[in-house]
């Protein structure tokens, strides 16, 4: 599963330690997420969506290899 | 499933303190047959047996007398080991969570790798030293990497 949580984060000009308070999750698990190290939770994934108000599909996407 | 037995950060620190001197002291107690005299004391055994020679103290459910430093050492080092294995870390979420089983995984594959080695190239009485350590290296191993993967993603999330 690809992401684009940089880019989305880049638009809300907010740090990864920003956004990881914000969502409540360490700053190493935006990191892993990011560099496409980690496919978070649904529940995480949700957060994320929440808090960048745009649909989580609109972040996460399947890639030809899932 | 591993986050209903986690206690607070604060055990953390404990958990060092019981692990690191117990890992030290551990193998003068088993090279050097280290015994320090006011640790004889009388102790209850479910079930006692010195294989060389016959005593009056062998068998079930009596008080024997034993030099427990051995036993303090090992409580150090397996109590030690979980307190930090179960201890949550400041920012524990999820993936902190994910690393901690990856990181018991592979310390059990690794320590079955080891103990094959063993069981191939240690032979005779030295086999008993390769049994005494392998008690505790599942614990020592899984302590061990998930630090170095805690301190490599902390690492890698600092540089960016």
């Amino acid at each position: 599963m690809k992401n684009k949580v940089k880019v989305h984060r880049a638009i809300h000009d907010i740090t990864q330690a920003e956004l990881a308070r914000r969502i409540g999750v360490s700053r190493q698990t935006i990191n892993a997420i990011e560099s496409q190290n980690y496919v978070p939770s649904t529940v995480l994934a949700l957060k994320i969506a929440c808090e960048f108000k745009v649909r989580v599909e609109e972040i996460f996407s399947l890639e030809d290899t899932d | 499933m591993i986050s209903k037995f986690q206690i607070s950060h604060k055990w953390k620190k404990f958990g060092w303190i019981l692990l690191i001197p117990s890992l030290v002291l551990g193998p003068f107690n088993v090279y050097y047959e280290f015994e320090p005299e006011f640790l004889s004391v009388r102790v209850f055994a479910i079930f006692n047996e010195v294989i060389i020679f016959s005593n009056p103290e062998d068998g079930p459910l009596r008080f024997i007398t034993n030099n427990i430093l051995d036993e303090l050492l090992a409580i150090g080092v397996i109590a030690g080991a979980l307190i930090i294995i179960l201890s949550r870390e400041t920012d524990e979420d999820e993936y902190i969570r994910l690393m901690r089983q990856e990181a018991m995984f592979w310390a059990f594959i690794v320590n079955s790798i080891l103990l094959l080695l063993m069981v191939c190239f240690i032979y005779g009485m030295s086999f008993l030293h390769v049994m005494i350590f392998n008690l505790f290296t599942p614990l020592i191993l899984f302590v061990l990497r998930f630090q170095y993967v805690l301190y490599r993603s902390r690492h890698k999330a600092e540089a960016q």
